[in-house]
């Protein structure tokens, strides 16, 4: 080193951070600069071990026009600059444009909820109907759902695969590792298959849970709570169970078993398979129960009602219009007013009421079959006269002629053929009726059994009658169309005819099929 | 199996028809007479034809001569209220195979058909 020359490693100094991806080289004050330049101060970083790519020259020119400037100040600057690691990204999945839109919403109508900013529920007005909105914006609540409900099959989002992502290198030429992205396998559980394009679909039918970390589809939907404009209409694709109370005009539809625990009031229900009402049903004459299986229930009144097997009832049966395809199993209940219809018998506590409520049972019809047979038998009688008719024409016809022309033996064909046809046309809709009613015979039990009372204005319509009481019938009692085909009373341990007890007169509201020599006929 | 029925009545071609639908075959074409059955009969190129005698434009045994010029195979089974014998026998050396009075039973005509595709099937 010449004389006066500045003495490099005792005022040069490197420093880097901690993963060595940056470096700082600082200066102590100098008496003199000689010596000092821009290539020496890159030499001094290669003499440091630092990457020659890695340092910034116009950083170093920068510190030494600073330095030059300024020579008794300290002086430091970052002149060199390592490659980060870049880490990979981890599995995502992204829901369908469709489905974050109705989870948006859903998730905005809890926060209004929440916040007491939901619009005003509709007006209704003292017939249950809802008084139109004037504002044409404004949504129906009972229209709303406060759940995202998908089908199996569909398609819930899309996944995209985790990256490894590429390693850094810092000033020395050591590498720094990156980070693999995480695989996320907890995201989706059992309920949502992933197809090799990354499509997820649902495995089952039900209600979409979408949070940060986790989707899934739950098969069973139970509300704790009330149906009401919290929770808006509930329509589900399997069992649902509420275990508070269906508020006025709210409906509850599923394809699987229905459960209430709370009371329902005038709403609608309708399941697939079975519906269970733990309290009851306070209908008002408007709430509906539609179930292809068997409804239990505490109680219903003023309920509208068609069940496609069995109704246990253990409380009372009040002012309801039921149609029953299986039997009626309320041993411990009163029917009062309305009417109830069920198709293979059933067995009742009372029907009526001491104050004399006008109520009708039908026991042994078979509604859809009955309109179908009447049809049938409307039809055989028109096609029976067509045959008569066209007959008559073409027995005149032949009997004028006495050598036919040739033009006339085809028109004696043709009426021949359009009587043919028309016989065969009655052959197979008389086939067909016969095959209904075997179904009636089938699937109808025309026997009620009442347990402690028949009161005053009861009407009970059997096949082919109806049986009205005046007075009251204290007592167990079995009503049946009997070996006779009339209507017998087992009662007090004897069986008589039922006009013993009420007016029995005859009436086709059911319709009455009979077998005579081995084939069955209906009877008006 | 396609079958060509060449008839002026349209009862005659339904009774016909509906005698052909019992026996399975459903793949029937009508013409109303021999001019118009000549003209359908390059696109349809029939198995069978049922052939009515007396009809306008062309009628029954015009149609089977001119027929018969230039297809020996297809059978064809005159249906009519021709039943003099002389009739019958001027058809058949006209070309038909088979003949079948009318008034006839449907008995009678799905006999007639299988006997006259059997016979032809037989021969062929």
């Amino acid at each position: 080193m010449e004389l006066g020359e500045c003495d490099l490693d005792h005022v040069l100094k490197l420093s880097t951070d901690l993963l060595k991806l940056e470096g700082t080289l600082h200066i102590e004050p100098l008496e003199s600069v000689k010596g000092l330049s821009v290539d020496a101060l890159q030499a001094y970083l290669i003499g440091n071990e630092v990457r020659s790519q890695f340092i910034d020259r116009d950083a170093l020119e920068l510190l030494y026009t600073q330095v030059m400037e300024a020579p008794l100040e300290h002086h430091e600057m970052v002149v060199a600059q390592g490659t980060p690691a870049i880490n990979g990204d981890s599995v995502t999945y992204t829901l369908t444009d469709s489905l974050a839109e109705q989870i948006e919403k859903v998730n905005l109508r809890k926060e209004a909820i929440r916040d007491g900013t939901l619009d005003e529920p509709e007006k209704v007005d003292s017939n249950g109907i809802i008084i139109e909105n004037e504002n044409e914006e404004a949504v129906s609540h009972y229209d709303q759902m406060s759940f995202v409900v998908v089908r199996a099959g569909d398609k819930i989002a899309m996944k995209t695969e985790k990256s490894d992502g590429s390693d850094g290198c810092d000033l020395f030429g050591g590498t720094i590792p990156a980070h693999e992205g995480k695989t996320n396998e907890g995201v989706l559980d059992d309920s949502i298959l992933v197809a090799h394009d990354g499509t997820c679909t649902a495995v089952v039918s039900g209600v979409l849970t979408a949070v940060p970390g986790h989707i899934s589809v739950c098969a069973d939907l139970e509300i704790k709570e009330d149906v009401d404009f919290q929770t808006g209409r509930i329509i589900f694709p399997g069992p649902v169970t509420v275990g508070g109370a269906v508020r006025d005009r709210f409906c509850v539809r599923a394809e699987g078993d229905i459960e209430i625990r709370g009371l329902v009031e005038a709403a609608d229900l309708e399941s697939e398979k079975n519906i269970r009402l733990t309290r009851g049903m306070a209908g008002k004459e408007t709430g509906t129960i539609q179930t292809k299986m068997d409804l239990t229930a505490g109680y219903l009144e003023g309920v509208i009602a068609q069940i496609g097997r069995d109704v246990s009832v253990k409380g009372e049966i009040t002012n309801c219009d039921i149609k029953i395809r299986n039997q009626l199993n309320a041993e411990y209940a009163a029917v009062r007013g309305g009417c109830v219809q069920a198709s293979m018998g059933a067995s009742v506590g009372a029907i009526g009421s001491v104050q004399g409520v006008e109520t009708d049972i039908e026991i042994g019809s078979l509604p859809d079959v009955e309109k179908d047979i009447r049809t049938a038998d409307s039809f055989i009688e028109r096609l029976e006269a067509a045959i008569q008719t066209k007959t008559s024409a073409m027995d005149t016809y032949s009997s004028v002629v006495a050598k036919p022309t040739a033009s006339q033996i085809e028109d004696m064909m043709g009426m021949q053929f359009e009587i043919d046809e028309l016989a065969l046309r009655l052959k197979q809709l008389n086939a067909a009726k016969g095959q209904l009613m075997q179904l009636m015979t089938k699937f109808t039990s025309p026997k009620i059994h009442i347990h402690k009372a028949i009161y005053a204005k009861v009407t009970i319509y059997l096949p082919g009658y109806r049986a009205e009481f005046p007075t009251d019938l204290m007592g167990e009692s079995t009503i049946e169309i009997g070996q006779s085909g009339h209507p017998s009373i087992t009662y007090q341990g004897q069986t008589a005819p039922l006009s013993q007890h009420a007016r029995v007169i005859s009436d086709d509201r059911i319709l009455r099929v009979t077998q005579c020599e081995g084939a069955l006929s209906t009877e008006s | 199996m396609k079958i060509l029925l060449i008839d002026d009545s349209k009862t005659m071609r339904n009774i016909q028809k509906s005698v052909l639908k019992q026996l399975g075959y459903t793949e029937i074409e009508e013409a109303c007479d021999g001019q118009d059955a000549l003209s359908k009969i390059g696109a349809f190129n029939p198995d069978l034809c049922l052939v009515d005698w007396n009809m306008p434009i062309m009628d029954g045994l015009t149609f089977v001569t001119t027929f018969r010029q230039t297809n020996k195979t297809t059978p064809l089974i005159m249906v009519t209220t021709e039943a003099e014998k002389s009739r019958v026998i001027e058809a058949i050396k006209a070309g038909v195979n088979n003949y079948v009075v009318k008034p006839f039973t449907p008995d009678l005509l799905s006999e007639r058909i299988t006997e006259t595709l059997a016979k032809c099937s037989a021969g062929a």
